[in-house]
């Protein structure tokens, strides 16, 4: 059973990440192309790492500022190992998780040379690529600007790493406190179900408080991280899998509850207990289903 | 009821094809944020429903911005195209548009007066409209 390792202290999940990564890049088995995704331009095969990127962008008003957003990006993100296992032929390989409150106890030019952005892990971008260099990694598909379509693309992977939005200039990534005050807020959601939820799932999401959290991390570490595309960047995964560690926790600490229940009065279709997600890549499961994967994976540690 | 879900990964043709078509329809459908999620902000307030619709109007460069914006109850701004962020203004949010899809904009273009200045002519290059500073909140 796959333990998932913090990829900062375990050099072989790091080794072994980078390289599942690339191997998912240029594996074209699928024989999806952009023309069959609907994205305009001539029509060119979509790698199975792109196809994440894809599938991400397609249900972004589905998965996020919702109930679902951690039982549908813990489906993505077990898909994606599992791909990963494939890719290494090795069962036992578990996605590593980015523990970025860590980081975001140092400076702010501390957390820019932390050691995830070492050229041996995710490279600083453009004066520091590490293994993702635009020859080994170039990006194909991204957002448009309204936030409307997917487009063809032809470049390498940008990150602004530490700078912010307008209005949001020169963030820290988030603090251990902020984790720490997230797991005892309880129940998991509430209604209206979105970004004006109060309870767990809207602090975990980085919606309330605003700019926290997940939503901080993306914010930070900028660039390509910041629209629907964002799964182009290796970053993303050890992102939310560290999302989905903070919530491996609440659970521990709180039970293994989800709401909406399929008898909430007013919950959204698609978002309830036993509503079905589906997948490109296998069958659909529901938020139940996906509550208790300790048979499935573990994590190295839950202290967040 | 199953508590607990195998999933499965199958990066093959046909698995792919088999909700290629719900995929491809909501890639289509221009990523929608789904129902709900759009400008109507809706709270009881002492027994009063108070519904509050905001609409946004943008243009970048003479040319419409197709990005739809959405606030939530304290007031942020949010769109789809930078989906992780709780703006403090519709300003701020087309201003990290322009910085963050540069290659959409190109150049600014330039105007003969600026709108608001009594048909004052402004010399030398105009800045971009989204360019204005506000501390207004929406």
């Amino acid at each position: 059973m796959p333990v998932r390792p913090n990829i900062i202290t375990n050099a072989t999940a790091r080794q072994k990440y980078v390289q599942a990564v690339l191997a998912l890049k240029n594996q074209f088995t699928s024989g999806i192309t952009t023309t069959s995704l609907g994205i305009p331009g001539a029509s060119k095969p979509v790698s199975t790492w792109d196809r994440f990127v894809a599938w991400h962008s397609a249900v972004m008003g589905i998965a996020h500022s919702r109930p679902i957003f951690p039982p549908w990006h813990r489906m993505m993100l077990r898909t994606m190992e599992l791909l990963m296992q494939q890719a290494l032929n090795d069962t036992t390989f578990g996605l590593p998780y980015w523990d970025w409150a860590t980081d975001g106890q140092l400076s702010h030019a501390a957390q820019l040379t932390a050691p995830i952005w070492n050229n041996n892990c995710m490279g600083n971008a453009a004066s520091g690529p590490g293994p993702f260099t635009f020859a080994a990694f170039p990006l194909r598909i991204a957002s448009n600007a309204a936030g409307t379509a997917l487009v063809q693309v032809n470049r390498a992977l940008q990150r602004t790493r530490g700078v912010g939005v307008q209005g949001i200039p020169n963030p820290s990534l988030p603090k251990k406190a902020s984790t720490a005050a997230s797991l005892g807020v309880v129940p998991f959601d509430n209604a209206p179900w979105n970004r004006n939820s109060t309870l767990f799932r809207n602090r975990l999401e980085g919606w309330n408080p605003p700019n926290d959290l997940h939503n901080l991390v993306h914010i930070w570490v900028g660039g390509d991280m910041l629209p629907a595309s964002s799964p182009n960047d290796p970053v993303f995964y050890l992102n939310h899998c560290n999302v989905d560690r903070i919530w491996e926790k609440w659970m521990t600490q709180n039970g293994r509850n989800y709401l909406p229940l399929n008898t909430t009065a007013g919950a959204p279709a698609g978002q309830r207990l036993n509503d079905a997600m589906l997948s490109p890549f296998g069958a659909s499961v529901t938020p139940a289903q996906v509550l208790n994967m300790t048979a499935i994976y573990s994590y190295d540690s839950l202290a967040v | 009821m199953a508590t607990r879900g195998e999933i499965t990964a199958d990066a093959g043709l046909a698995q792919a094809k088999t909700n290629a078509a719900y995929f491809k329809k909501l890639l289509k459908g221009g990523m929608p944020m789904g129902p709900g999620m759009g400008s109507m902000r809706e709270i009881d307030y002492k027994g009063h429903l108070v519904t509050i619709e905001t609409t946004y109007k943008i243009k970048i460069d003479g040319k419409p911005f197709k990005g739809e914006l959405s606030a939530s109850n304290d007031g942020s701004v949010h769109y789809h195209g930078i989906p992780n962020v709780a703006f403090d203004s519709a300003v701020q949010l087309v201003q990290a548009v322009i910085d963050t899809f540069p290659q959409e904009f190109g150049k600014p273009s330039k105007r003969p007066s600026h709108r608001g200045m009594g048909g004052m002519k402004m010399s030398g290059r105009a800045k971009p409209a989204a360019k204005k500073r506000s501390t207004a909140r929406k």
